[in-house]
């Protein structure tokens, strides 16, 4: 992958990384956190959110530092590493409003020529998954290891 | 609270008092979106990989 990408470090034991988001005007600290959500069919959640200076945290990462391809960036690398220790597991992805899961959904297209021949996607659509198709609008997505 | 502004204004954004709240909703609002979903379909995803 060539798209620039932050350097992202694990928080604890769970699987929660943080990185800084680095722009001229300011640095925005991101977590990612893959959470367990059922067992039965290994299914983790990912998901994204902004630390506030004073510790509070935002569920939408707006910060406008200008740098969103390297945010989504680093999160595919977490993502990468994620399933390098958790080969059987699927992650959902969906974003906090339409719009962010529009925006998962052009990182999807960008990445998926590199990803397709390691990982299989899928989109949700009207109540029913289907292999992800370009140019289609999907509810969320859920991402395995072929 | 104090000085909860959000960095830009966006009127989806939600300003939670910790990280691990914000966490919380994020993933709460993924089980919402997973109990529409009949999970046995999601399991046959994984029986396809």
């Amino acid at each position: 992958m060539n798209e620039p990408s932050y350097p992202f470090s694990r928080v604890d034991d769970r699987f929660v990384f943080e990185f800084d988001s680095i722009s001229d005007t300011k640095t925005v600290k991101k977590l990612v956190e893959f959470r367990l959500l059922d067992a039965q069919i290994a299914l983790y959640n990912l998901a994204l959110v902004d630390i506030l200076p004073d510790g509070a945290a935002s569920d939408l990462s707006v910060s406008n530092n200008q740098d969103m391809p390297k945010v989504l960036a680093t999160v595919f690398r977490a993502l990468l590493y994620f399933f390098e220790r958790n080969s059987q597991a699927k992650v959902l992805i969906q974003g906090s409003t339409k719009s962010r899961t529009r925006l998962y959904q052009m990182a999807i297209v960008k990445y998926l020529a590199e990803v397709e021949h390691k990982f299989s996607i899928w989109g949700f659509i009207e109540e029913d998954f289907e292999t992800f198709v370009r140019g289609k609008n999907y509810d969320g997505f859920i991402i395995g290891q072929k | 609270m104090k000085n909860k502004q959000p960095i830009v204004k966006d009127k989806d954004q939600k300003i939670y008092k910790t990280v691990e709240e914000a966490l919380d909703a994020k993933h709460d609002l993924a089980k919402k979106f997973l109990a529409k979903i009949d999970t046995t379909k999601i399991a046959t995803l994984g029986q396809k990989l």
